[in-house]
């Protein structure tokens, strides 16, 4: 990879990652490791693990998700972040806008193929 | 889980690097870095949880690799968790708290119902997994207002009654109570009786440890059954030294 391609990879998983965690959190309420381990499993996603606990930080002032804390037989308990209302709504905004740039994107390529 | 003594350093090192730089750039968010802190110690715990005690520096370091450098999450995304934090419920309930305490200077009535308070928002916060932070300083007051009101009521309680049982003693044994007081006897008797009682609320304590974390929250954390048969211990040795002591004191 030249230096243009790990800028622009880095660009580009930046805005990614707060969609892949939102996603995340889409199909139900997750212990924050698990979130971590999630995305882990995401082909091309390299990121620094621990930039996602001050995203969630960040999206939970947003009020985007709300943290609880339940007991966990594996040892103390543990806090679980699920998406509030407002976050279901900012996650269908940005699914949207998403697959309109994918869209987009998809269309200008079978253009650049077809030539 | 417990760390090596180099594992502990690198793990310091790095939670003091994260703090330094998501400070630079939450500024005056300590509750943020608080809370952050806290989701990287969980995962760390997630996953070295099943690794053998103590975990080596090793083992941590490549944790610690994944995780990546704070100063990477503060140029990424983190920089953006410099929205101030909006004043809550909770700070306002918290501020209610420990005006009812300092009101209840003048009106002591009030002490319970600050002590009430404090507990439900203290409740709310830990329910939300939110850092306490400087909130402590206005909920925690309360409670320990009451908390030791509390210690002090189970512990002492009965306190003139055995004071009054010494003195009953010494009398029937013709010893002077009031003219030397207090004189050994009526000491011992007192102090062996508590002894004894105290051995009970050590054996109480240690067989209901949830219950003692529960009512003297948050400041009983680290109380585990040990302490309370430590206590029972200490107080049975009293009990049998008064005992012996006003034994001899009568003869």
């Amino acid at each position: 990879m030249t230096e243009f391609d790990d800028n622009w990879a880095t660009q580009v998983r930046k805005g990614v990652i707060e969609l892949c965690v939102l996603n995340a959190l889409g199909s139900g309420r997750l212990y924050g490791y698990d979130i971590v381990r999630q995305l882990r499993d995401l082909d091309g996603l390299f990121i620094a693990e621990g930039t996602v606990y001050p995203l969630l930080a960040r999206l939970k002032r947003d009020k985007f998700v709300r943290t609880s804390l339940e007991e966990s037989p594996q040892g103390p308990a543990r806090k679980y972040y699920e998406l509030t209302e407002t976050g279901r709504r900012q996650l269908a905004v940005m699914n949207d806008y998403w697959r309109r740039i994918g869209d987009g994107v998809a269309r200008l390529q079978q253009k650049g193929s077809a030539r | 889980m417990t760390f090596s003594g180099e594992a502990s350093q690198h793990l310091e090192r790095y939670l003091e690097e994260m703090r330094a730089s998501l400070h630079d750039c939450i500024q005056s968010e300590h509750d943020g870095v608080a809370e952050i802190e806290q989701d990287i110690r969980d995962h760390i715990e997630a996953e070295l949880g099943e690794r053998p005690s103590p975990v080596s520096a090793d083992d941590l370091d490549a944790v610690l690799a994944r995780l990546g450098s704070p100063a990477q999450w503060v140029a990424g995304s983190a920089a953006a968790v410099a929205v101030p934090r909006e004043i809550s419920n909770e700070d306002w309930l918290a501020y209610a708290s420990s005006a009812l305490l300092l009101v209840g200077f003048a009106l002591p009535i009030l002490w319970p119902v600050s002590f009430l308070l404090a507990r439900w928002v203290l409740a709310r916060i830990e329910q939300r997994a939110e850092p306490v932070g400087a909130r402590r300083w206005l909920l925690y007051p309360p409670l320990a207002v009451v908390s030791i009101a509390i210690a002090l009521l189970i512990l002492f309680w009965p306190f003139g009654a055995f004071a009054e049982l010494g003195m009953m003693v010494a009398r029937n044994a013709g010893l002077p109570t009031y003219d030397r007081f207090p004189p050994l006897v009526t000491l011992a008797v007192t102090f062996g009786c508590l002894g004894a009682y105290w051995t009970i609320v050590g054996v109480i304590a240690a067989s209901g440890e949830r219950l003692v974390r529960s009512l003297f929250h948050p400041f009983a954390g680290r109380f585990r059954r040990r302490h309370g048969w430590m206590l029972s211990v200490a107080c049975a040795i009293v009990a049998v030294a008064g005992g012996l002591t006003a034994f001899l004191g009568l003869r």
